[in-house]
């Protein structure tokens, strides 16, 4: 947590509206786009961010700072998309199941037009959705929030071989869903594995 | 290190969350195996094709947000709650010796409402000024419906489904002692009309 993001909940908890109202446009986006990819569901992410927003500046007061502001909003996110998720009808868990079984054309593209990216976005949504939710909530700490497994083990309360067997797991399901394509920018040579670790 | 150990190791490896030997083993392991190399190269892909998840963009309305936490934090609790009850008993007071006792007077200037006895005013006495109060003790009954409508509107909203977990996480005895507290402003209310049904003032009789 920077030092303003401190300050803000500092002053939002002694009763600063200024600083709330700061502090909720600063996490907003993030909220946003965390509840999206965990529930891969635009109109659900709204709700939840909503939710989320209300929640935080009505308990930022009771926010005792016994973990860091960033580990409390992940968990309180990730609460609500999982609320959100059993809140789903089964019948419409019946119909997402269908359409995203359906298999991905394995004639992928480079995403070079609007029309294309759009396209390979929708693919990576149904890949992501299609993940067991366990799965999908490690490979949107890891990948998209950019958290080291240790910061995930503590928003998730799981152990981190667990986590890492599932980042894994769900790693080599998008693998076999995300098709490869040959858009500007794509590397993953040897070298560039190597460098990353250690 | 063999196809096995490579291959739970590349999720890993792709992002960097090895160890420093076990990485170099797995690149060691990847150059000399091309079907693990393969398999390699699909995670990194996926790992690349992710990025392609873009981000929808954030409804305007943080403001109508923070306004609104702070609307329901800042609702009457209890203390207020029973600080208006006093003002009610205070102004139910007020209303009894401006209606019955002569030469009382209950006068609202710019510095809000005062009230006197009128000492010296016996022989004229003046009559209450009724239409005055009347007015005020409206103004403080339709203030005090309006509380009313505004922690029943409160109440069903933490009710709502979609709200339930305010209810539960959020202090659910906080949402009830608001609750209780519209109970008291009602009684208030009560004390209120009551007052404004006080029958006429007896006359005078020195």
């Amino acid at each position: 947590m920077d030092n303003d993001t401190r300050d803000l909940v500092l002053r939002a908890r002694a009763g600063d509206h200024a600083a709330l109202e700061r502090l909720l446009r600063r996490i907003d986006a993030r909220v946003l786009h965390l509840a999206h990819r965990l529930l891969c569901d635009a109109e659900d992410a709204r709700d939840v961010r909503q939710w989320v927003l209300l929640k935080v500046a009505r308990s930022v007061s009771a926010f005792c700072g016994d973990a860091t502001f960033e580990t409390w909003l992940h968990r309180i996110v990730i609460n609500a998309c999982r609320d959100r998720r059993r809140e789903r009808s089964a019948a419409r868990r019946a119909v997402e199941k269908a359409e995203l079984s359906a298999p991905l054309p394995a004639t992928a593209v480079g995403p070079h037009s609007d029309a294309e990216r759009h396209e390979l976005c929708a693919r990576v949504i149904a890949a992501v959705a299609a993940l067991p939710a366990d799965e999908r909530e490690v490979v949107v700490l890891r990948h998209y929030e950019g958290l080291r497994f240790p910061k995930i083990a503590e928003i998730l309360g799981t152990a981190e071989t667990t986590l890492k067997s599932r980042f894994q797991r769900a790693l080599e399901r998008l693998a076999h869903s995300i098709p490869a394509h040959d858009a500007p920018g794509i590397h993953g040579g040897l070298d560039d594995g190597l460098s990353r670790n250690g | 290190m063999d196809c096995r150990e490579t291959a739970e190791r590349l999720a890993l490896y792709v992002y960097g969350d090895l160890r420093a030997d076990d990485a170099v083993a797995v690149a060691e392991h990847l150059a000399r195996c091309a079907s693990c190399a393969a398999e390699h190269e699909r995670i990194e892909n996926a790992r690349q094709g992710l990025d392609a998840f873009s981000p929808i963009e954030a409804p305007a309305d943080v403001a109508a947000i923070a306004r609104w936490a702070h609307s329901l934090e800042h609702m009457p609790r209890g203390a207020s709650a029973r600080r208006s009850v006093w003002i009610g008993f205070a102004a139910g007071i007020a209303a009894f010796f401006a209606l019955f006792i002569p030469g009382a007077r209950f006068e609202r200037s710019t510095e809000g409402w005062s009230f006197s006895l009128g000492v010296g005013a016996r022989e004229s006495a003046v009559p209450p000024d009724r239409a005055a109060l009347d007015e005020e003790v409206k103004l403080r009954v339709d203030r005090a419906l309006e509380r009313v409508e505004e922690l029943q509107r409160a109440w069903l909203v933490a009710q709502d489904e979609r709200f339930s977990d305010v209810l539960t996480t959020l202090r659910i005895e906080s949402e009830h002692q608001r609750f209780v507290d519209s109970l008291h402003t009602q009684e208030l209310v009560d004390g209120l009309v009551q007052a404004v049904a006080i029958p006429s003032p007896r006359p005078y009789r020195p």
